[in-house]
């Protein structure tokens, strides 16, 4: 039919739908195609061993698992089909297509490996979901919880609100007696049942002697239901049950919206996936590894020498092979296992030890943290909330004095829902949390809750040159080799996986097969191999002037030929970095490659000739950044990784371009997902329109509240005028927020999505 | 007007049984995921006719 697809996994899907006689479903889709464009899939050599052994361990049937490349309803109708496809294996399954999460029961017979090959197969490489379900209950319920009381406040003042009218357009005798009532037994659970949670946790602040909002919205609440209550005993006309009603239902609504904002910030960092060891060894056990598997500890190689893939941990793109002595980590895979010895690791540490499982708890842990913003704000809020407070007692006391309590309760009963400042105190966290978003959308993921905010303070901005700036790949610009040695040094660099190698491999196209003898690659030296007699060695040439590097290819000792390579400059660094300058920051680049290299960089990219710096060691680097620091205020460090680690650690703010998570997590206060380096040119913009933002709605929340305050003072305001302005005024600062941000530049946000 | 002593009430426990009926969408979970079935309506059919086919 000459379908087109958008992947391996459509196109397989296809052929296996075809192949069950389940075609109709094309037919109903008229275009015949799936929608969007997908990661390439390159999974089937992976081993879901692992697996078994988790859920033997459990002794569950049912399996969640994380499944990349779902996107469409095609996905969805296939993924709910598995039963139908291996009913030895597949009871039941069930797909969340939003969060992509596919749960499975098991066949009596079904192997959980088997399904992840299965699931690989149709090309939706799955990750077992492997955390604790108590948690992910525990949360789903609170939330539940949550919504729960939203939605019962919400009728509850919706409801209040329909009896008060009457009751303010006149109504007398036994209607108005009928509505004063109703509106009091409905008020009854909203504020002993949905209010709840402010009595709590403002005892909880009281027991511990501390202070939270919750205390005087507690006290305003109390305060109010019970001279309602009296008035209404009383017959007096003046009551309050729907501004308190209204007010439980605005906070409790708010407060839902952000705690399921700042959830999905923390699961989109797709950190709540990685997975920690989950095999049952303890360290000194010695485990043999094979291709596709997934290493689930940290330890020593002992024997034999196999091929790594340490992207996830290290950033690092390139396979690494490494052999007896050399460590590998849990979150390495195995990628090959070099033949006629085996590979047999000595366990150094497992499960929680592990580093990638202390990474992920520090991770977690700095997603809980307040922002120095929010503790500003809630200390101004105190401040407030404290005076506020003592001018309402200082009002109830004066006017009982002067003989008219109710006149007093009424002013200070409007003073105090009126200045609430809940507004402004869930507006901060609200802030940072959409901004955090934001950031992830362009492809900055923040850990340093305070990144935004401490960017605005930096003045000088350092960058690394290679891998940074530059693509950190070789590009071969010059030498040529000998037409007859052209075998051998293909051999020679089909073999070895370093950048350089693999260039000049890939120059050299399809040449005739050599059989080498003796192949050894040291790092940071070169290559070295015999074939037919004679001695070859590639080295790191001594020569190389005016280029990124050279190599020297050299036979028995004599050199017959040098290659030269020069790194590339990133995409769109020129714009960014004169950005960058507009807004005047002074730039400086900092690198450890020679004097020509960095020159050559460095004149592209407009740096003058005190502005670079070359030849520079990691701890010289971190030097640099500590002296620049002493005289020019705050430095941010831009850096690709590993050799920058040290620089990124000692400036106040370091953003990790490309680099790996290992170091990012470590040092870096956001790592970049994107190569390139839009994002720090994002990133300034985002911390400028945050100081904006939040300087605006603190000053909007000054203004309203000493204007509000002084008419509630004054007695020109009744408590229930303070209810209707207290939460139009806590909704315009959120309004202010949503659209201040709403127009943030995204330059790269497409990219990022995709 | 004394028509509302009966109105009240009723307005009162219609406002219950949509209160009741809220707290039971959310008890079953559906308000969990919001997107799948409404695809997933669409699908049940498509499956059907498939197979009778």
């Amino acid at each position: 039919m000459g379908e087109r697809f958008c992947c391996a996994g459509c196109r397989s899907v296809y052929e296996l739908i075809h192949g069950l006689g389940l075609s109709a479903f094309y037919e109903r889709k008229k275009e015949g195609v799936c929608f969007k464009p997908s990661l390439p899939v390159s999974e089937s050599d992976r081993s879901y061993r692992s697996w078994d052994a988790w859920v033997q361990e459990r002794q569950t049937r049912r399996i969640r698992l994380f499944a990349r490349n779902v996107h469409c309803t095609a996905c969805l109708w296939l993924l709910e089909r598995l039963p139908r496809i291996a009913p030895e294996l597949i009871e039941r399954s069930r797909l969340d297509l939003s969060r992509s999460i596919l749960e499975v029961d098991l066949a009596p017979a079904g192997q959980a490996s088997r399904v992840g090959e299965l699931l690989g197969s149709l090309g939706y490489p799955s990750e077992l979901l492997t955390e604790p379900d108590q948690a992910e209950s525990a949360l789903k319920k609170a939330n539940r919880r949550q919504l729960m009381d939203v939605g019962i406040a919400g009728a509850l003042a919706g409801n209040i609100m329909l009896m008060s009218v009457p009751l303010y357009a006149g109504a007398e005798g036994g209607l108005a007696r009928l509505f004063e009532w109703t509106s009091a037994l409905l008020a009854l659970p909203s504020f002993f049942y949905c209010g709840r949670s402010f009595f709590r946790s403002s005892r909880v602040a009281l027991k511990t002697r501390g202070f939270s909002v919750d205390v005087p919205i507690a006290v305003a609440l109390a305060f109010a239901f019970g001279l309602s209550v009296f008035h209404l005993l009383t017959r007096h006309p003046d009551l309050y049950f729907d501004s308190l009603s209204m007010l439980i239902f605005l906070l409790l609504g708010s407060r839902y919206l952000l705690a399921r904002l700042r959830q999905e910030a923390l699961s989109e960092r797709g950190l709540l996936f990685a997975r920690p060891s989950v095999l049952n060894v303890a360290p000194g056990a010695r485990v043999s590894l094979g291709a596709g598997d997934e290493v689930e500890f940290d330890g020593v190689i002992r024997s034999g020498a196999g091929w790594f893939q340490q992207r996830f941990l290290t950033g690092e793109s390139e396979d690494a092979r490494l052999s007896a002595g050399d460590e590998i980590r849990a979150g390495f895979r195995c990628v090959g296992v070099e033949p006629d010895a085996g590979l047999v690791v000595e366990v150094t540490a497992a499960g929680e030890q592990t580093l990638l499982s202390r990474l992920i708890a520090q991770v977690q842990r700095s997603g809980a943290k307040r922002s120095r913003a929010e503790h500003v704000y809630e200390a101004w809020a105190r401040a407030l909330l404290w005076g506020v407070s003592a001018v309402a007692l200082g009002l109830v006391s004066y006017f009982s004095w002067k003989g008219s309590p109710s006149e007093g309760a009424n002013r200070a009963l409007a003073l105090l829902i009126v200045t609430c400042p809940c507004g402004f105190a869930l507006g901060v966290p609200l802030l940072t949390a959409i901004l955090n978003r934001k950031a992830l959308q362009s492809g900055l993921v923040v850990r340093d809750v305070d990144f935004f905010e401490k960017l605005e303070s930096v003045s000088i901005v350092a960058f690394d040159k290679t891998g940074t700036l530059t693509s950190g790949k070789p590009r071969w610009t010059g030498g040529a080799c000998p037409e007859r040695l052209m075998p051998v040094l293909s051999a020679m660099c089909g073999r070895s996986r370093h950048p350089l190698s693999k260039t000049l491999f890939a120059r050299l196209g399809e040449q005739p097969e050599r059989e080498l003898e003796g192949f050894t690659e040291q790092a940071g030296v070169g290559l070295s191999a015999r074939a037919q007699g004679r001695g070859y060695r590639l080295i790191r040439s001594e020569s190389g002037k005016s280029v990124l590097s050279a190599v020297d290819f050299r036979e028995d000792g004599t050199r017959v030929a040098t290659f030269e390579f020069q790194d590339e400059i990133q995409e769109g660094a020129s714009q960014a970095l004169s950005g960058l300058r507009e807004k005047g920051l002074s730039l400086v680049l900092l690198s450890g490659d020679s004097e020509a290299a960095v020159a050559r960089v460095g004149e592209a990219l407009g740096f003058s000739e005190n502005e670079r710096h070359a030849r520079l060691l990691p701890d010289q680097k971190a030097r640099w950044v500590e002296r620049a620091q002493e005289t020019g205020g705050s430095a941010l460090m831009v850096g690709d990784g590993v050799n920058d680690a040290l620089s990124m650690k000692k400036a106040d703010l370091s953003i990790a371009v490309h680099g790996g998570m290992e170091v990012a997590l470590k040092a870096a206060s956001a790592y970049a997902l994107n190569p390139g380096l839009g994002c720090v040119k994002d990133a300034f913009a985002f911390s400028r329109r945050m100081r904006r933002t939040l300087a605006g709605s603190f000053w909007f929340s000054t203004f309203y509240n000493a204007v509000a305050c002084g008419f509630a003072v004054a007695g020109k305001m009744s408590p229930l005028f303070a209810a209707v302005v207290m939460p139009v005024s806590a909704l315009s600062v959120f309004a202010y927020i949503g659209f201040s941000l709403r127009s943030l530049p995204l330059q790269r946000g497409e990219r990022a999505s995709a | 007007m004394s028509i509302l002593y009966l109105m009240v009430p009723m307005s009162l426990v219609l406002g219950a049984l949509f209160v009741g009926a809220f707290v039971w969408m959310a008890r079953s979970d559906q308000y969990e995921d919001l997107e799948t079935p409404a695809s997933r309506i669409l699908l049940e059919e498509c499956s059907d006719e498939g197979e009778t086919k």
